[in-house]
């Protein structure tokens, strides 16, 4: 008989994946469970945003207000020596960025101020997790948390008896039995699985667009935003179709549900739980940071070498030999711009040196740990998801280093003002100058800017890759267990 | 229309499942396979649904080798197995529409399938209700109504009526003449002597992979073909 | 009780002795878990978690006391150049700094800086159990003269990555692994019987369910509370354990597994009591961990959040500043101290010995830093109300409840940190008290007073949990105790009426 013969005779043809797709949707919409389950999701993932807006409002607020009045206090100085100005100082805090709604990443644990004083480089202070409790360590509520360990759970309740349960139930060998084709079985069942799962990512994008719309009205939603949400999103959706993916695979290898479901929940709390405990703390052993006191007497080492203030030092009377050389001239008194103001400009561009060394060493060293950390991605996808879903956020180390650096950037555009004026203005001495009020309103404050999408997407290649390279193994392997599915 | 050639099964480390079967089932018999638990009944019916792969030997549906191609050889083949189970969300006739959409790719109109389940004996009132509800009996008939469905060549039943009360275990066997007179090819798997001798056109009797006796009931009493049984499992317990 | 005559075939004698219920299943039950991989992986895997816990925890604890020594041999060592300075001006072998904040005689600037104390919360034998707070503060804090949030707000340099992942500690696999282990040997104690047939037969015995049930899973889940527990202790021992001193701490962090264990057994018994399926029990365990675990806990410190936000420390920081700006506006001290730290080798300035201008300077300082005091103890209340809030949300969690009583038996708990601060306060009085004295008087600083520098007091009451901490471990496990018995008392209920089928 012809095919369409055959189709007059029996009705329009169907895709037997689509039947089968339909057919897994019916029965979740049935069953009450799943649609108190999905509720319970979509709840969670309003409140973790809810939770995300309240908060970033909150500091954002306070960070503006704190920026504002540390304007003020600067402004106010009244007439003073520039260099008492710059040891006075300025206060940079850390600028949020917008979907620090959606992951608060590494935020609460590193600092979220820094001061800007003379002659050194302070480390950042105020880490907000000390205010958390030490519940707040077992989980906190965020959207990312949502999507990074609940909603792989959902995946596996949902995919880890399609097929072990259906072999238990009998429909299994039934379908097959009938002729069914095992490919269009798998693809009905990804269909409908991967729907569900992708269509509360989509619920939950939607959410987090809407709320930054309507909670947010002062936000503009620029390229910017697209451009770290166009990193997220996807990165979101492999890692949870990938958990989908292995749980058909684990479905059709294992010898019944509970061992596939058992095998499923282990993985899961490797990934969610253990491993980035174990791969920062193997991290943390290959490449030890240097404790406070050490890092803090390196510097001190390193900057023994600068005269700072030390009219003795052997460096300070050589650079005033070289100065007086420079000018032709035999006594400081006789140069034509204030030595004050040259020697401490010296000082502190020896300092910057050091500086730039010191915690440039630091960073390299935290970035090479959460190099090492992201390499067991390929077996627990969350370290390849984390450093991709902070970075989007805006919440990674990455940008938190960028927001240190930029403030160091400020602290020295504040002393070379300060030892520019006294050179001009200072006379020999410099130390009985006093500059007028107006010059603390020509000094800017620190102005966060907050850095663009492509310091999140830089490096991430790999992470990607490693996402990808997972899932795309967990849909391969789920592909081979279901193309000759055990009947029996 | 069900072939098998020399088929044989053997387990790893164990004795064959089954050795070197021989067998045809033409279009319009019930060939019912009789014998004791591991005799491999069971072995053979999932052979021919390649469930499981030959160790030697071909199991052919309507000429095509199942281990080859065994969409194919599906695609003729309905199954019911001993407790059909279906989907216990879904009502009767979304079961019956799915497994036959699943079957044979085509979407039947509702009427249709209506009138197959009704024509397997099921209740109209049962038709919209959710199978988690049904009795046994009453997902057998489903399972008929499938096969009706996708309009097998072939039918296999494995212990169709254990556990059916005498009532339900008479009409299916009504069901099972009236595939026969259209022209299917059943084998069925049963311990079920009565039933054998009821339905089957040809009865098989299955020791330790082997057959070791077919009888035709029109030739022999229900009886007959208890004492044939009795003899020939105990001479397979003896040996 | 509910005992049966049993005979008991490996006894050559063929006296017949009776044998209760519970011991009965427990001895069924052994014999058919000896031969059960999972069960042994399980422990297996208990074992090795624990083991490589006690190694993390191990690790943190030698850090940090190498840190720690690193921070006092600082300290000695910016001491013993101050005296040995100090000694050489005073004997007139080296002429006076020409500033006075590198003078060892000014008592306003060592005070301040070079003098500062390092001080640090001594570790308990049991710290390696759980890191609690001790990564979020500073390892050694530095006392000086200065207003607190000087000092305390240092951090200690950490990766943030490491610090959200969190550590892998004892805690951390009581409270999370341990349960999921629980859950998966165990949920199907009932419902496997059910499934296989056996139920309507032991239920034909006429014993009590519920003392069956609860004979299978003291050997079932007992032997991973054994395994646990004598992992911990093997290993703390291999680590050079202090008993003597820890034992008492350690006790109670196993009678804290031993509830723990108690409250998942009965949640895992009163799931069973619904008699559904095996895989209903899964699922439905599957859930409940995470929502005990991790959502319930997240949802009450978000609540927690909003209610009482955390205390604004940028707007702290901002009070501090202008409280100084609003001194210094009457007295310039900026200029002060821009003149103090480029001291000139003019005459018109006294030199290391306060004049009347650094007098008044101080004078000022002082009343500047008691401001930023005031505020940051503002701060700390908030903070505090924000902590009460969430501890009162999660008296009905047991997972909170037991994570904060094992960080208080590590000695790394809220209390002791309360405690260790509290103590900081009262020493960063006396240390600004001590300094401040003579630099009001503009006296000198000499040989004799550094030697009677205020010490930072190694209290023996210190080296030990707190008596608030004791009180707030016991009402954290009777909780715990409790929510084990209103699981446990439904089930029984329930299980005494069981449908076999």
């Amino acid at each position: 008989m012809s095919e369409e013969l055959e189709s007059n005779a029996r009705g329009r043809r169907v895709s037997p994946a689509l039947v089968v797709a339909r057919r897994e949707w019916v029965e979740l919409l049935r069953d009450a469970r799943w649609v108190a389950l999905v509720g319970i999701v979509v709840a969670l993932i309003v409140a973790a945003l809810a939770v995300g807006i309240v908060e970033r409002s909150r500091q954002t607020r306070e960070r503006a207000a704190a920026a504002e009045g540390d304007r003020r206090v600067w402004t106010a100085q009244g007439p003073k020596n520039p260099h008492s100005a710059a040891h006075f100082g300025q206060y940079a805090f850390k600028p949020i960025g917008l979907l620090a709604i959606a992951d608060p990443g590494v935020d609460a644990y590193a600092g979220s101020a820094v001061y800007l004083e003379a002659h050194k480089q302070n480390e950042d202070r105020f880490r907000s997790a000390r205010d958390l409790g030490s519940m707040s360590r077992l989980a906190r509520l965020s959207f990312a948390f949502v999507l990074q360990i609940v909603l792989p759970l959902i995946a596996v309740i949902l995919g880890h008896s399609a097929y072990s349960g259906e072999r238990e139930r009998g429909t299994l060998p039934l379908a097959l039995g009938l002729g069914a084709d095992p490919r269009a079985l798998f693809l009905g069942k990804a269909l409908a699985g991967a729907s569900v799962l992708l269509g509360l990512l989509a619920i939950a994008t939607a959410v987090l667009c809407l709320g930054i719309a309507i909670f947010l009205p002062e936000v503009e939603l620029e390229a910017d935003f697209f451009a770290r949400l166009a990193g997220l999103v996807p990165a979101y959706a492999i890692y949870i179709l990938g958990f989908f993916g292995l749980a058909l695979a684990v479905s059709a290898a294992a010898r019944g549900t509970r061992t596939a479901f058992v095998s499923l929940l282990v993985f899961w709390m490797l990934n969610g739980f253990v491993a980035p405990r174990v791969a920062g703390d193997i991290a943390s052993r290959l490449q030890p940071l240097p404790t406070g006191q050490a890092f803090r007497d390196g510097i001190a080492e390193a900057k023994r070498a600068q005269f700072g203030h030390d009219e003795k030092h052997p460096a300070f009377v050589a650079f005033r030999n070289r100065v007086l050389a420079e000018y032709g001239v035999d006594r400081v008194e006789d140069l034509p711009v204030s030595f004050r103001g040259l020697s401490l400009r010296e000082d502190d561009h020896a300092g910057y040196r050091i500086f730039d060394e010191q915690f440039g060493r630091l960073r390299d060293l935290v970035a090479r740990q959460d190099r090492l950390r992201s390499w067991a991605g390929f077996a627990f996808p969350l370290l390849a998801l984390q450093p991709i879903s902070t970075a989007m956020a805006g919440t990674d180390n990455a940008h938190h280093h960028e927001f240190i650096r930029s403030a160091e950037l400020h602290r020295r555009r504040i002393q070379d003002a300060a030892s520019a004026e006294l050179m001009e203005h200072g006379g020999v001495d410099g130390r009985a100058y006093v500059a007028p009020a107006s010059l603390w309103e020509a000094i800017p404050s620190f102005s966060p800017t907050f850095p663009d999408a492509r310091l999140a997407w830089r490096g991430r290649s790999l992470d990607f890759l490693r996402l990808g390279g997972w899932s795309a193994c967990c849909w391969l392997a789920a592909w081979a267990a279901t193309i000759r599915p055990r009947a029996a | 229309m069900l072939e098998a050639i020399g088929l044989t099964k053997i387990y790893a480390g164990r004795t064959p499942a089954l050795a070197g079967l021989d067998l045809a089932v033409p279009p319009g018999e019930v060939f019912c396979l009789l014998g004791p638990n591991g005799a491999g009944k069971t072995t053979t019916v999932n052979l021919f649904l390649d469930f499981i792969r030959p160790t030697s030997g071909k199991a052919l549906v309507g000429g095509v080798e199942s281990r080859l191609d065994p969409r194919a050889a599906r695609r003729k083949l309905a199954y019911i197995p001993e407790n059909v189970m279906l989907h216990g969300r879904l009502t009767g006739l979304e079961n019956l529409e799915y497994f036959a959409a699943l079957a044979s790719g085509f979407r039947t109109g509702r009427d249709e399938l209506a009138s197959l389940l009704r024509k397997a004996g099921l209740p109209d009132e049962a038709i919209h209700r959710r199978v988690s509800t049904y009795s046994k009996g009453m997902r057998q008939k489903v399972g008929v109504a499938v096969a009706l469905a996708k309009r097998a060549q072939a039918l296999l039943l494995d212990e169709p009526t254990s556990g059916l009360d005498p009532l339900s275990a008479n009409e299916f066997a009504g069901l099972i003449d009236e595939l026969r007179r259209e022209g299917m090819a059943i084998l069925m798997v049963t311990h079920d002597l009565f039933l054998a001798h009821r339905c089957g056109d040809r009865v098989g009797i299955m020791i330790e992979g082997r057959m070791v006796h077919v009888l035709e009931p029109a030739r022999t009493d229900h009886l007959g073909l208890e004492r044939a049984y009795l003899e020939a499992s105990r001479k397979g317990r003896v040996a | 009780m509910f005992e049966i005559d049993a005979h008991d075939p490996s006894n050559p004698s063929p006296r017949r002795r009776r044998a209760s219920v519970l011991a009965t299943s427990a001895a069924c039950e052994w014999r058919s878990l000896r031969f059960d991989l999972g069960w042994w992986s399980a422990l297996a895997a208990s074992a090795l978690c624990v083991a490589y816990a006690v190694s993390v925890g191990r690790a943190r604890v030698e850090q940090r006391s190498a840190a720690v020594a690193q921070a006092r041999a600082d300290e000695t060592d910016r001491l013993a150049r101050l005296t040995d300075l100090l000694r050489k001006i005073e004997r007139g072998e080296a002429p006076a700094p020409d500033a006075p904040y590198r003078d060892p005689r000014n008592a306003a600037y060592v005070g301040r800086g070079q003098g500062a104390a390092a001080v640090a919360l001594e570790d308990l034998p049991t710290a390696p159990l759980a890191s609690g707070l001790s990564d979020l503060y500073p390892q050694v804090i530095k006392v000086a003269s200065g207003p607190k949030d000087g000092f305390l707000f240092t951090d200690e340099i950490a990766n943030p990555t490491r610090l959200l992942g969190g550590e892998f500690d004892f805690a951390f696999v009581v409270v999370f692994l341990f349960p999921a282990i629980l859950i998966a040997l165990g949920h199907d104690v009932l419902s496997a019987e059910r499934e296989q047939g056996t139920l309507a037969m032991t239920l034909a015995a006429s014993a009590s369910l519920t003392v069956v049930l609860v004979g299978k899973l003291i050997v079932r889940l007992g032997g991973v509370v054994v395994v646990v527990l004598g992992t911990l202790v093997a290993g703390l021992a291999a680590s050079g354990f202090d008993f003597a001193r820890g034992t008492p701490a350690l006790l109670i962090a196993a009678a804290a597994v031993v509830i723990y264990a108690a409250f998942w057994t009965s949640l895992i018994l009163l799931v069973n009591s619904f008699g559904l399926s095996s895989a209903m029990n899964a699922t439905s365990l599957a859930v409940a961990w995470p929502a005990l675990i991790l959502v319930a806990p997240a949802a009450i410190s978000a609540w927690a959040e909003v209610v009482h936000p955390a205390p604004a420390r940028s707007l702290m920081i901002l009070a501090v500043r202008s409280a100084a700006v609003d001194v210094e506006r009457e007295r310039a001290a900026a200029e002060d101290r821009f003149r103090d730290e480029h001291a000139p080798r003019s005459d018109s300035f006294a030199g290391p010995i306060a004049d009347a201008r650094t007098r008044e300077t101080l004078a000022v300082t002082i009343a500047a830093d008691r401001r930023a005091d005031e505020i940051l103890a503002e701060q700390e209340e908030q903070a505090r109300r924000r902590r009460g809030l969430a501890e009162r949300l999660a008296f009905a969690l047991p997972p909170a409840l037991l994570h904060d009583a094992l960080e208080e038996i590590a000695g790394n708990g809220r209390t002791r940190w309360d405690d260790f601060l509290e103590r900081i306060d009262r020493f960063h009085g006396e240390w600004k008290a001590f300094f401040f004295e003579p630099a009001s008087r503009g006296a000198a600083l000499t040989t004799a007073d550094y030697a009677r520098f205020p010490r930072f007091p190694q209290d023996p009451a210190s080296a030990r949990i707190p008596d608030r901490g004791l009180l707030r471990i016991a009402g954290e496990l009777f909780a715990v105790a409790l929510l084990s018995l209103l699981c446990f008392l439904p089930a029984h209920l329930r299980l005494r009426r069981p449908t076999p089928g």
